[in-house]
């Protein structure tokens, strides 16, 4: 009965409407509409894409200026704090040599970890470093070398009885990366469960010092070895001193403080020193600052830092007076009458790298905001320049959702477009 | 000159524009948006053509009956429900069944509307008008279902399916 209904009242549609050669007409007019509609819709996303996909090269990219002929090296009038997006050596290539490197952390896709970014002393380019094997939690005692050409650090790797669940995995070596070819000189010690209480040491910019022990259980590690490794014939040869508190001059020399200080050559060969109890030391300074020719030391001597500093001959007793101002520890000799210092900045909490003149007390800001930065303390007499700041790139999220989010509104406006343009 | 698809579209058109109208003109209630919608499918299908001119009603259709369902969704804003439609004048009992039939229809969701056309005008299977409209198949049982019972309601000789009473309502 519905049926019968509703043919009837179907009888009352209208019959007529427009020719239809005018409704082909009109139906190839919309066709073309939709086509020109897509294309720009399509034009306009791909557009948008492809700013969004070259601003995000632009800002991973590191940035390489050319390089001053005439002196190569320079000291950056501040340094920066490293986006944890920045780039690393595999993808950015050797940096070159590095004037500092600075702890910090580095996120990708799906986490963080440690990393350690280099700063181009050329340059003054930032990339992570990716040092091949490296134990991350270990980062932080990572050295660089003297001359800024090579970075030591310490390997993880398997080893025949590993302790299970050890807090920052098992250690089993060191190696050095060399910071122009991108090369790496792994040491692999023989170790039954890994090694540990390390310190690393450069005496010169190819005499590397390094001390480990033999890991016992979790926590504890025994038969602590001291060893020069020479970089330039791959051969290391023990010494009898311990490194745990070296200091060095960067050309040759370590000297280890403690309640029987010595001076340590690479030969192996010791002099005996009178050095005080020195307050300490944090990233970027050493224990005491010796001179090129091992005659003077500068330090903050006493309990704790910051304090002032002095200097005194290594062969007396005689500590001269404190050179004014507090610090919060020396780092190198920048000549015979200037020491390089780490100072906290009066205005902020950053520290600056300054240089101390020692006869008067006076200083000069060599580089601004060093926060977490350890030097290549051969460089730090280099010029200071205002080197360009480095990109900061945010994480690789926004630019995925933001093409998504473009790929999704231009779809959204196809759709809308195709129905409009049927109306 | 027209291109050759653009005559068998013509000819498409001539022979089963009024059915088409027939079957909007039940989707739609009005003779102006039955015209309209009628000429807005054939408009829409110019582009596809070229793929659908061996066997182009199945698709069509779907245009037309797709298009009655989502025009609605565009255009609610301008349709106002009410609780009793408007008393009409008509000079016979013919036109005032129609215009029963024709208000109980508008009263029914678009959708469900849609399904009661194809299932009982156009003689769809339930698969049919599951595809035509896009929806699944229960949903055409659950919809024709509501639709129905709505119907009866407002058309109460409905219920009773002897031509006597239909005949009685026809007057």
């Amino acid at each position: 009965m519905l049926t019968n209904l509703l043919e009837e009242l179907a009888r009352e549609a209208p019959s007529d409407g427009d020719a239809p050669e005018l409704l082909w007409r009109r139906g190839r007019r919309v066709a073309r509409t939709q086509r020109l509609g897509t294309i720009a819709i399509a034009a306009v996303a791909c557009v948008l894409l492809i700013a969004l996909g070259t601003a995000t090269w632009q800002q991973r990219a590191v940035d390489l200026p050319a390089t001053d002929a005439e002196t190569g090296t320079y000291l950056p009038t501040r340094f920066h704090p490293p986006s944890p997006y920045l780039p690393g050596t595999d993808s950015a290539g050797p940096m070159g040599r590095l004037v500092a490197t600075i702890d910090a952390s580095r996120l990708g896709w799906l986490g963080g970890t440690e990393g350690l970014v280099g700063v181009s002393a050329e340059t003054g380019a930032y990339a992570f470093l990716d040092l091949p094997d490296a134990a991350t939690a270990y980062l932080g005692e990572a050295l660089l070398s003297p001359d800024g050409r090579h970075v030591a650090y310490w390997t993880t790797g398997e080893v025949a009885d590993p302790i299970p669940a050890l807090e920052g995995g098992t250690l089993n070596g060191y190696a050095v990366y060399d910071t122009v070819t991108g090369e790496v000189v792994t040491q692999t010690p023989r170790t039954e469960r890994g090694i540990g209480g390390g310190t690393l040491v450069w005496f010169d910019p190819i005499h590397l010092g390094v001390e480990f022990g033999q890991m016992r259980d979790c926590c504890m590690s025994t038969d602590a070895r001291s060893m020069i490794f020479d970089l330039s014939t791959g051969q290391t040869s023990a010494i009898s001193s311990s490194l745990n508190t070296a200091s060095t001059t960067g050309v040759g020399t370590v000297i280890v403080s403690g309640e029987e200080s010595v001076i340590l050559e690479t030969d192996g060969t010791t002099v005996p020193a009178q050095i005080p109890m020195t307050g300490g030391r944090i990233n970027g300074s050493q224990f005491l600052a010796l001179t090129p020719d091992s005659k003077r030391v500068a330090a903050i001597f006493g309990n704790g830092i910051p304090g002032r500093i002095s200097v005194k001959n290594v062969d007396d007793d005689d500590v001269g007076d404190p050179l004014p101002g507090n610090y919060l520890g020396v780092t190198s000799w920048l000549d015979e009458s200037h020491v390089a210092a780490l100072r906290g900045n009066s205005d902020s909490t950053d520290i600056d790298l300054v240089s101390v003149d020692i006869s008067d007390g006076s200083t000069e800001v060599l580089s601004a905001n060093a926060n977490n930065a350890r030097f290549a303390i051969n460089l730090l007499d280099s010029p200071v320049k205002n080197q360009p700041a480095p990109p900061h790139p945010r994480s690789p999220w926004i630019p995925t959702i933001g093409a998504a989010a473009t790929i999704a509104v231009a779809a959204w406006a196809l759709i809308v477009w195709r129905r409009r343009a049927r109306a | 000159m027209q291109e050759p698809d653009g005559h068998l579209f013509d000819a498409f058109v001539i022979t089963r524009r009024p059915a088409l109208l027939r079957t909007a003109y039940l989707l739609t209630g009005h003779a102006e948006d039955a015209e309209d919608l009628v000429q807005t499918t054939l408009i829409k299908v110019v582009p596809k053509w070229g793929r659908i001119q061996d066997n182009p009603e199945p698709y069509v259709r779907k245009v037309l009956a797709r298009e009655a369902t989502n025009r609605w969704r565009t255009r609610r804003w301008r349709e106002t429900l009410v609780e009793h439609l408007p008393d009409r004048e008509g000079p016979g009992a013919s036109l005032t069944w129609s215009l029963t039939v024709r208000d109980a229809l508008l009263q029914l969701p678009p959708r469900q509307r849609a399904v009661i056309v194809l299932r009982y005008y156009d003689d769809l299977t339930e698969r049919e008008t599951a595809a035509t409209l896009g929806i699944a198949i229960g949903t055409v049982k659950s919809q024709t279902s509501d639709a129905l019972t709505r119907l009866r309601t407002l058309i109460p000789d409905l219920s009773a399916s002897d031509d006597s009473s239909v005949a009685s309502l026809r007057g």
